[in-house]
């Protein structure tokens, strides 16, 4: 496998987990423009545990996952009165709060003669776990994918679980999941708290793979991009949001012809398919639909 | 026992309900009927939750649930239908009984008392009127309820569709739970309840001659 495609394969596994966790959010029924801060506290969780404490990878994944999960544990405490229009600009207003900070914060270190840690606008250098552990492109790659997939049969199983219906009644009426005795806040609580865990592991990973971050990495349109992963992928299952991301950098973005007209591209192929499939590829419907026939059981 | 004592409500300088109480012991089947804009369904959401009252007090068992979100009286076991039928579109009739974590033998005879084995597999767009109606009430039944209002649950319903859905109620609402039906139609409600509670306006009539500017008051 070419170098370059085993990097925009890794690249398409590594956004995957940034638009699985908005597809969590987009579950409970909210839209969030922020999970790239999350990605973002994981990534630099896992550039500081590997690259200042030189910590295992193990840890370094483990807290990013945890910091991603606390930091939108904390989002959702502060607004979790708040929904709609209203949620999704105090998603986009921590992010780029965050964003903004991390562009502050200027503490550059020197270890092993290599200057690292964080320093404002240049980012965080020398993340270099990768190359201390002889791992190649294709090593990388295998490693996010096995990642990818236990986290999609771990959701897959989740698809159907009370747990994750009652998730699904929260964001289509959340008046008639209260009429049920399910507690709305509680559900939103927990599913943004989730993405905040699924998008910090795949920000750690994101770091160990580009080896260098800076804030600029985590701006907006990461979390546009992420939500219309989702959007034209569906929410019908896990796998909707996995088909946006191939649709965007698994094609678009590895067409060299279209690389300067990706943006027109992208954006003009979510306008048509939305046209096409208002519910996105993998419509709930659909999915229930396909359900019903494949696993037809008692009540 | 639930109760719902002097309930009063009003929206803005409209009084809506006016020192309603009712009480509502095991077993029981109470009727609520009234004209438009009596107050009915804003007493079934006051009673369930989902409206707070302007004063009066809701009484579960002595404990008052005043100020308590819809979800914790539907953990109480007050449960209600709505009026217009209320079904998560995108999941089949299956998955629409999946909410409540309840006995699967429970389930399966409701579902075949219910006779709605044929459309499990089918999607609420797919299923008529009356079985959405039937859906939504096994639905609140399988949580077993000790209270269960229904919001005009015969609405859009055929004669003949009507008094099998009554057989249904009265073969399906267990003997301690307490039922609230608000409903136009006197047939249904012959067949299933003990007592009928009806709701006077109390919005003042007004009646009115002369130029449109006289009778605004505005002359």
């Amino acid at each position: 496998m070419s170098l370059y495609v085993a990097s925009t394969l890794t690249n398409v596994a590594l956004i995957s987990f940034l638009a699985l966790s908005a597809y969590l959010v987009l579950v409970v029924g909210e839209v969030s423009f922020g999970q790239q801060a999350f990605f973002a506290i994981g990534a630099y969780v896992t550039a500081t545990v590997t690259a200042i404490f030189g910590g295992h990878i193990i840890l370094a994944l483990f807290l990013s996952t945890i910091a991603g999960g606390l930091a939108a544990l904390l989002l959702a405490a502060l607004v979790i009165r708040l929904s709609g229009l209203y949620f999704a600009i105090a998603s986009l207003c921590f992010a780029e709060l965050l964003r903004l900070t991390l562009l502050r914060i200027r503490i550059p270190l020197e270890i092993d003669g290599r200057s690292t840690g964080m320093d404002g606008p240049e980012g965080f250098s020398n993340i270099r776990w990768i190359f201390e552990n002889d791992f190649e492109v294709t090593d990388f790659l295998i490693l996010t994918v096995v990642c990818l997939l236990a986290l999609l049969l771990l959701l897959f199983y989740f698809e159907r679980t009370t747990v994750m219906l009652r998730a699904r009644l929260v964001g289509r009426d959340s008046l008639l999941a209260q009429s049920l005795g399910v507690r709305p806040d509680h559900y939103r609580m927990a599913f943004i708290g989730l993405s905040g865990m699924v998008a910090g592991f795949g920000g750690a990973l994101f770091a160990l793979f580009n080896t260098h971050i800076e804030p600029q990495m985590f701006g907006v349109m990461l979390g546009v991009h992420a939500l219309a992963y989702t959007v034209i992928g569906g929410l019908g299952a896990p796998l909707g949001p996995l088909i946006g991301v191939g649709i965007d950098i698994g094609l678009l973005e590895s067409i060299r012809a279209l690389s300067e007209y990706r943006m027109i591209a992208f954006g003009g192929l979510v306008a048509v398919l939305l046209i096409i499939f208002p519910q996105g590829l993998l419509s709930p419907r659909a999915v229930n639909r396909l359900w019903g026939r494949i696993r037809r059981r008692d009540v | 026992m639930f109760e719902l004592r002097r309930i009063t409500k009003s929206f803005g300088g409209v009084h809506v309900l006016d020192d309603i109480s009712i009480v509502l012991k095991p077993g029981d089947r109470v009727g609520l009927s009234g004209g438009n804009g009596t107050g009915k369904s804003t007493l079934i959401n006051i009673a369930t939750g989902f409206l707070a009252p302007s004063s009066g007090q809701i009484l579960l068992d002595g404990h008052s649930l005043n100020d308590q979100p819809p979800w914790k009286y539907a953990r109480a076991g007050i449960r209600r239908s709505f009026q217009t039928s209320r079904l998560v579109p995108t999941l089949t009739v299956r998955d629409q009984f999946r909410f409540e974590t309840c006995d699967p033998a429970r389930r399966r005879q409701l579902v075949a008392h219910s006779a709605l084995e044929d459309v499990l597999d089918l999607f609420p767009f797919q299923v008529p009127l009356p079985v959405l109606r039937k859906i939504e009430v096994v639905r609140a039944l399988l949580a077993d309820p000790r209270v269960l209002f229904l919001d005009e649950p015969s609405a859009g319903l055929s004669g003949e569709e009507l008094s099998a859905f009554a057989r249904f109620l009265s073969r399906n609402v267990s003997g301690d739970a307490a039922l609230l039906i608000v409903e136009h139609r006197q047939d249904l409600m012959r067949v299933l309840v003990d007592e009928i509670v009806t709701l006077e306006s109390h919005v003042p009539s007004v009646a009115t001659a002369g130029k449109p500017a006289e009778a605004v008051g505005d002359a």
